[in-house]
């Protein structure tokens, strides 16, 4: 089962394929599965899975800088928004900055 | 003083060769497409530099598992380039607007925790795994989105660099996983679902937040539309994930009924 129809992806054989390369190797046989009942539980299949629930590895894009009233936010969001209505999709990114913390 | 390690890929230059000039290209943009493209660069110098912190993890990891000596080199290596790429998108952000923004600032680190991991042996695995066979196979799908969008010679230059490096990375990953014990590997079986909807939400919410802003314009210098982000993810899901996985021997079953049942996330 090595899904053929998805096959001709290029990033697969310059990521994967060609990796073997790296362990002085030629890649790991697959190894078809006995049977369902060794199968990994679906998402959600039975009590909630915590794992789930977990941020992912954060990403090397799409944080946005703002600058208000003399704040720079660093945001998820990438319009410069006057209002900034969702403050929580921001941090303020030099907290010396804010008016409460000014001398 | 330079953040690079003068025996890093480059030994100490920030790309493998000169970004091409880009008086006239910059100098015939409007000034809000510059300042948009300032502003996106001048960030994603800091998101780029809090990778470095990732691959100081998964460094260490490689080196807990006993891992191929190459691998460990090639994941020290990588906390370099994270940081050239950081300097690369200053060096992008300063054509489009000078130093209008200054240095970019340091974001916080963070990372998963997997704290239901059986052992740290396990929790090692899963790093090596979630950052390099995940978060860096669905960077390299992203910058290649934006480079099949990208007309710009000084954007097409810089995610060209970007992407040999990502490429790397990822590398690392899939290359663990072939050599990893099959003990591990059925172990790890259990957690690709897990650590593809975690990751893949991340990468979804990049181009959320792109929704709105996303132009041809901008695609054209090298930020890519919403759709082709979204477009990018679920082919490297389907494309590379599933049957890279296979490939290396875990059991894709319930990551694969989940693809097929929309990758819900």
């Amino acid at each position: 089962m090595l899904y053929p129809q998805h096959m001709t992806h290029r990033l697969l054989h310059t990521l994967v394929f060609s990796s073997a390369a790296l362990v002085g190797g030629c890649g790991a046989a697959h190894v078809t599965p006995t049977s369902d009942a060794s199968a990994p539980p679906d998402a959600g299949a039975d009590a909630p899975d915590v794992r789930y629930c977990e941020a992912g590895w954060p990403t090397t894009k799409g944080q946005f800088r703002h600058d208000r009233d003399g704040v720079v936010y660093s945001c998820s969001h990438p319009m410069e928004n006057p209002e900034m209505p969702d403050l929580s999709m921001c941090c303020v990114i030099r907290p010396e900055d804010l008016p409460e913390n000014q001398p | 003083m330079s953040r690079l390690d003068p025996n890093g890929r480059w030994d100490g230059a920030v790309t493998s060769r000169a970004l091409p000039s880009s008086e006239e290209e910059v100098a015939s943009l409007s000034p809000a497409l510059r300042a948009s493209l300032g502003r996106i660069w001048w960030m994603q110098a800091a998101t780029e530099a809090r990778v470095a912190h990732s691959f100081q993890l998964v460094h260490a990891s490689l080196a807990k598992l006993g891992a191929n000596e190459a691998l460990v080199q090639l994941a020290h290596r990588a906390i370099d380039d994270e940081h050239r790429h950081a300097s690369l998108c200053e060096e992008l952000t300063s054509r489009y607007v000078g130093n209008a923004l200054g240095a970019y600032v340091k974001l916080p680190d963070a990372h998963p925790l997997h704290a239901t991991a059986k052992n740290e042996e396990e929790r090692a695995a899963l790093y090596v795994v979630g950052q390099c066979a995940l978060n860096e196979t669905f960077a390299s799908a992203y910058l290649t989105a934006a480079r099949e969008e990208c007309t710009s010679p000084l954007g097409r230059a810089a995610l060209r660099e970007l992407l040999a490096d990502e490429i790397d990375h990822a590398r690392v990953g899939w290359a663990y996983l072939m050599s990893a014990s099959a003990e591990l590997r059925v172990s790890l079986s259990d957690w690709i679902l897990p650590l593809t909807v975690c990751n893949l939400r991340e990468w979804q919410e990049v181009a959320t937040q792109s929704e709105g802003h996303s132009t041809g314009e901008l695609a054209a210098h090298g930020v890519p539309r919403a759709e082709a982000i979204r477009e990018a993810l679920e082919e490297a899901v389907s494309g590379v994930l599933l049957p890279g996985f296979a490939h290396v021997g875990l059991d894709t079953r319930a990551m694969e009924r989940w693809a097929q049942a929309g990758m819900a996330t």
